[in-house]
């Protein structure tokens, strides 16, 4: 064998262009790697920042400028700070939901709603929740009808891939594949190089009692209030982009994606196992995108599986895409699909449970008290 | 998995070192390698349709037997009559079935009676198009008597899962592809090199190109209410160049791996911008596709319909383009992009111009006349008209966004005139007179001697490339246009 690998490497033409490869190769791939560790401008690679951000968390404190921060990664954090605890409310989904936070100090939320959410992102989430030893009373899973498109593909719920690939019993092999993938990541060199070039200073992340700052701010139960520029923006501006917002994870929705179908249900039989409460969430949307939404063939159809799917499974739906039936309005929302926080707080603990009395009791003593 | 992501690299690299190292002289170990790599490939990005795609290929291989072993020309005829049926049958179930399904419905129901009839939820296999068109093209060849049916399975098999080509194309020919597999492939530092360039060439076409102006045409195409006449028009030039610079982006790195493996795959593209009519410009664009219409469907039909003169001709084209067309996918904007590419061959026929070849004279800067730049933008623009078809979702789209072309804003400044598309455009630009200038080799950047003093100039191109590649490509997951199909 050890004579045909020498022949391979060391046959005239292959030598020849093993160099001509390594030439082009190694350097690019090298300068690649060393940005991208050096610079490191979301954190990913730097376990340090990923500490300090969770001791804030377990703290109690809120973290704001988390400019460029793996948000998967920072729930994760969020997440261990609650290793072994009981909560209340176990929020998975979208970034519709990320803003839900706890009413009451009695009341433990723990938001684990990331941006683009895919199938990947629940079933991460789940995991990471079980090793983590968490229990939860009730669980809320918000769904984005975009979830069954196949033709969006968005790769961001492989910050957590090792988890999703547990719940899979996949081989850990993928992982390293993983790491050498964000090491060696083009797109995250492009970030790398963009905050290099930024004239204005770097925001690091810090802690604050503060939930309103002019970034982006996370709380301790990991739910989001948007920066000042989203929080005040004019009304024009967010209707215009509620009827810009259609392309990119409705774009050719056609059909629902059979895998994402067979996940689905995986989720919810695990979540079931769990014996926690389950209520399936639906965040309305922006009303003219709403109008442009049901157009979509697979708006449409992945709107009456997920309802048929929670009937069928006797697990209680709470909410509405529909915003006319929440009574919503256009100055309900920051942008086509998010409600303003307040809105969303609101819309959640109290009109959705609107059948449910039983929470709506714990929900007003826990008000009262 | 993408050619443009690095778990391909690794896969590829895999392969790579495993053909050369024990299969340096076995052809066995060499296509044994290349079918369980295809196999894998094609079970990664679609498991469940694995066995229909071994099934496939197990029943051809049968008939190609079957027809070679035929000692008269009937029993010829019919194993060949079942494997076309057979490839078209598996196309039509999996890719036009609720098509027809749902245009039946409608017919009836414009017709006042109502149907109630239901589509079903059928997964269409990744790369139908390309493999049933490969498997039937390969029962033909052997009832033409232009190639034995090969004995050997795993040849065969290679031939219609190769990894490089089955998701899309360039489709292949069986006379071309098998014979390769025949013996050894011996590594050359010509194949090797050239293979390598010809990706990184694909690359930057599909990364730079492509990959940059996606997401504006797709905002343009999603809101076109909110766009001018002139914008719209823009687009469909710009989605013109992304549809080149993604299919033949694709096809170059196809190719290019390909030859890294010792094997020559048949060529999708020849500068189609260059075409100085639309017959021209078919013949240069998707080649591997108008190629096999023109050899198994429009011959034939030609031959048959002779007596008509010219008529005949016209609906042999025709017939043909509306082929082309609905070969892309279940949808009528298909099959009518089809017919309007059919019509534009019409003067070209009257004119008598069908098989001539027209030599393109140029100045003394080595640049196409004036005559034949206006002549090559005229053909750019038909094609860019059918575009709207070809694109829209359905026929009341493109008509949405004909009636949006058609008014006072047309005159006004493009919307999405940016710096990022007049930088683009640019780069196109740039791109476009580094292949004219290079259009007698493969592709531009095509080495012409391998010593080391020669290729040094192309390891710095390749460093430029790259360079924009890294800094300026968008590098999110973007898959290929032709994917779909």
């Amino acid at each position: 064998m050890w004579a045909q690998i020498h022949l391979f490497i060391f046959s005239f033409d292959m030598k020849r262009f093993l160099i001509y490869a390594f030439i082009i190769v190694v350097p690019i791939l090298t300068g690649i790697g060393i940005v991208n560790y050096v610079v490191d401008p979301a954190h990913v690679l730097n376990k340090q920042m990923q500490r300090f951000i969770a001791d804030g968390i377990g703290q109690g404190y809120s973290i704001t400028n988390l400019i460029n921060q793996d948000e998967r990664i920072f729930k994760r954090n969020v997440a261990e700070v609650y290793s072994k605890d009981t909560i209340d409310y176990l929020i998975l989904g979208p970034s519709q939901i990320m803003t839900i936070t706890s009413p009451v100090d009695s009341i433990t939320v723990l938001n684990l709603g990331v941006s683009a959410c895919r199938i990947q992102d629940y079933l991460a989430f789940y995991e990471i929740c079980k090793e983590y030893g968490i229990h939860y009373v009730n669980v809320l899973v918000a769904i984005d009808p975009s979830l069954f498109n196949e033709e969006f593909v968005d790769v961001r719920w492989k910050s957590n891939s090792q988890y999703y690939y547990r719940f899979k019993n996949r081989k850990d092999e993928i992982k390293i594949v993983d790491d050498f993938e964000k090491l060696f990541s083009v797109s995250y060199f492009q970030e790398a190089i963009k905050s290099l070039q930024s004239s204005e200073p770097q925001m690091e992340p810090c802690y604050t009692k503060e939930t309103e700052n002019i970034n982006s701010t996370y709380d301790c139960f990991g739910s989001l209030t948007y920066g000042e520029t989203y929080r005040e923006m004019a009304q024009s501006k967010t209707d215009s982009l509620a009827s810009n917002e259609l392309h990119g994870s409705f774009a050719n929705y056609n059909s629902l994606s059979m895998s994402t179908q067979k996940d689905f249900e995986l989720l919810f039989d695990s979540l079931r196992i769990t014996g926690a409460n389950i209520y399936i969430v639906e965040s309305p949307y922006h009303p003219m995108l709403y109008d442009r939404l049901m157009e979509s063939k697979g708006f449409c159809q992945a709107v009456e599986y997920i309802e048929q799917f929670a009937v069928t499974n006797n697990i209680r739906l709470c909410g509405t895409y529909n915003p006319s039936d929440a009574g919503l309005k256009n100055e309900s929302f920051y942008d086509g699909a998010h409600m303003k926080k307040e809105i969303a707080n609101e819309f959640l603990f109290r009109r959705v449970f609107h059948n449910n009395q039983d929470m709506i009791n714990n929900f007003e003593s826990a008000l009262r008290e | 998995m993408l050619f443009t992501s690095y778990r391909f690299l690794l896969f590829f690299t895999s392969l790579f070192v495993l053909y050369w190292i024990f299969g340096r002289k076995s052809v066995k170990v060499q296509n044994g390698l290349l079918l369980v790599f295809s196999y894998l490939f094609y079970g990664i990005a679609e498991w469940r349709m694995l066995p229909l795609l071994i099934v496939a290929t197990i029943v051809f291989y049968w008939l190609g037997i079957k027809i070679d072993k035929s000692n008269n020309i009937h029993s010829r005829k019919i194993f060949t009559h079942i494997g076309v049926l057979l490839g078209i049958g598996v196309l039509l179930y999996f890719k036009y079935f609720n098509f027809f399904i749902e245009s039946f419905a409608y017919f009836f129901d414009t017709i006042g009676i109502h149907t109630n009839i239901h589509t079903f939820n059928i997964l269409m296999p990744l790369g139908v198009s390309y493999f049933t068109f490969k498997l039937i093209s390969y029962v033909l060849e052997v009832e033409r008597w232009k190639m034995e049916a090969t004995k050997n399975f795993v040849d065969f098999a290679v031939y219609v899962s190769f990894f490089p080509t089955i998701m899309a194309g360039p489709i292949d020919r069986p006379n071309k592809f098998i014979p390769q597999l025949q013996s050894p492939r011996v590594f050359s530092i010509e194949s090797g090199i050239d293979g390598g360039q010809q990706i990184i060439w694909g690359l930057f076409k599909k990364v730079l190109i492509a990959d940059n102006l996606s997401p504006i045409i797709d905002g343009v195409w999603e809101n076109m209410s909110n766009y001018s006449g002139s914008t719209l028009v823009f687009a469909l030039f710009l989605y013109t160049i992304q549809m080149y610079a993604d299919f033949s982006g694709y096809s170059d790195m196809a190719i290019g791996v390909s030859k890294l493996l010792g094997i020559r795959i048949a060529k999708n593209f020849n500068y189609p911008f260059f075409a100085t009519n639309i017959k021209e410009f078919w013949q240069r664009w998707h080649i591997s596709l108008t190629g096999w219409l023109t050899d198994y469907v429009f011959t034939p039909l030609h031959i048959r319909f002779r007596d008509l003169g010219n008529f005949g001709m016209i609906l042999a084209i025709i017939i043909n383009m509306v082929l082309v067309g609905m070969w892309h996918g279940a949808n009528w904007t298909y099959a009518v992009f089809g017919l309007y590419q059919g019509l534009l061959f019409i003067p070209i026929i009257l004119k008598g111009k069908m098989h001539k070849k027209q030599k393109l004279q140029t100045t003394i800067l080595g640049l196409p006349k004036f005559v034949d730049i206006c002549k090559m933008f005229g053909v750019v623009c038909l094609y860019a008209i059918g575009i709207i078809l070809f694109r829209a979702e359905n026929l009341g789209q493109s008509w949405e966004m004909i009636r949006g072309i058609c008014n006072l804003s047309i005159f006004s400044l493009p919307q999405i005139l940016t710096h990022k598309v007049q930088w683009l455009l640019s780069v196109f630009f740039i791109l476009v007179i580094t292949e004219w200038y290079n259009r007698d080799r493969e592709y531009a950047i095509q080495p012409l001697s391998y010593s080391l003093k020669s290729i040094i100039p192309y390891i710095l191109i390749d460093y430029i490339l790259l360079f924009f590649v890294i800094f300026k490509g968008n590098v999110g997951a973007n898959s290929f246009i032709y994917f779909q199909f």
